[in-house]
């Protein structure tokens, strides 16, 4: 089978071919979709906002253990910071074993520098979205005092990391760590990036 | 303040343009791949991403990008179901939906592609469904146009195996059921 014959096979199995109508852009209900999406206001880009002169030098002392977190934005715009919050998980869990197929399932991913840290907020600029968000920065909130949780990574100002989250809980065990060569290899394999 | 307004205005036009380019193939792009029931809120999660991402569209390759967008969110939507998976042990996983089509099965086919991981199919679903050239489909992939085109060869000659080993298994198994019926 040449690679026509491949083509023309597979568009005969298209679940919703080209001549299948979908609702037209001049229809009432798309209108009233783009209408409200255009009454979103959208922010200027982060990189005009004055947000990293407020970087601390006792902040950047600090460690801080990251655990669990609750969603409470969505997605990200680039101008908007995707906020996780903490604490979540349980400490008496158990760690799956690491492999690049459980990886892929985890979302948002990302990659990125901490550049402030206080004692209660990670703030993470992004470099690098794998999945889940396009966001040019990440809040991660804790509640100082919560356990550890197994495998969590240590973030420290100034150190790159590789961060996933499943349900707005940003992982550990294995599933969020410092981005050293290896595990940049293993998300880029993951995320097919 | 002064000047603001008729930023505003050109921003609508220009979400307005590209709209009138994206949408429907979009909504094409979405129904291929989830349920029904969740086509109507990633089709909207993916016209928003665009508003706000206006900026980045290239403008040689609107419709690719888009479906780069819709792509992300498609996965967020399967994950959705995966996400109580956390990261302790579970004993098993949900499978994922097929999405609903009137669309006559070709069996073989059907078996060969799902014999191809995730990143390989939805290569072949872009090339074939979404009519994309590896050019586009880099966009869409966030992968350079050599990456896409090593990657497509592997996965259409991965197809090609599957698929004869499909039509094999189904001839061995329609000789089954004819000695069956004869001895029955």
């Amino acid at each position: 089978m040449n690679d026509d014959d491949l083509r023309n096979r597979l568009a005969a199995s298209n679940p919703t071919p080209p001549s299948e109508p979908v609702d037209p852009i001049t229809s009432g209900r798309a209108r009233a979709l783009m209408e409200d999406i255009m009454s979103v206001a959208v922010k200027e880009p982060r990189v005009e906002r004055p947000r990293f002169g407020r970087l601390s030098a006792v902040a950047a002392a600090m460690a801080v253990v990251v655990g669990g977190a609750a969603l409470l934005g969505g997605l990200g715009a680039s101008g908007d910071p995707l906020v996780l919050t903490g604490p979540g998980g349980d400490p008496t869990a158990s760690c799956l074993v690491f492999d690049v197929e459980t990886l892929a399932d985890m979302s948002p991913a990302f990659g990125g520098t901490v550049v402030e840290l206080t004692d209660s907020v990670a703030t993470i600029e992004v470099d690098r979205w794998y999945t889940g968000g396009d966001a040019g920065i990440v809040e991660i909130q804790y509640t100082p005092g919560f356990e550890a949780l197994i495998g969590t990574p240590t973030l420290e100002v100034g150190q790159r990391y590789l961060i996933t989250a499943a349900d707005g809980v940003v992982n550990g065990c294995g599933y969020s760590g410092l981005a050293t060569a290896d595990y940049e290899a293993a998300f880029a394999t993951a995320f097919g990036a | 303040m002064h000047g603001e307004r008729p930023v505003a205005d050109a921003r609508r036009r220009r979400f307005e343009h590209l709209a009138s380019e994206v949408y429907e193939p979009v909504q094409r792009y979405v129904r291929r791949r989830v349920d029904p029931d969740a086509v109507d809120d990633v089709v909207a999660e993916t016209m928003m991403t665009l508003w706000r991402r206006l900026d980045d569209v290239p403008a040689n390759a609107k419709l690719p990008w888009a479906y780069g967008v819709a792509r992300r969110h498609v996965a967020n939507h399967r994950r959705a179901g995966l996400r109580h998976l956390r990261l302790v042990k579970r004993a098993e996983s949900e499978p994922r939906p097929l999405p609903a089509s009137d669309t006559p099965l070709d069996a073989e086919l059907h078996t060969a592609l799902a014999g191809l991981d995730d990143p390989d199919r939805e290569l072949i679903h872009l090339w074939a469904w979404e009519q994309l050239e590896p050019a586009e489909i880099a966009v869409a992939l966030g992968l350079t146009p050599n990456a896409v085109s090593i990657r497509l060869h592997r996965a259409k000659k991965k197809l090609g195996e599957n698929l004869e080993v499909a039509r094999k298994n189904e001839m061995l198994s329609g000789h089954s059921r004819r000695e069956k019926e004869e001895r029955s």
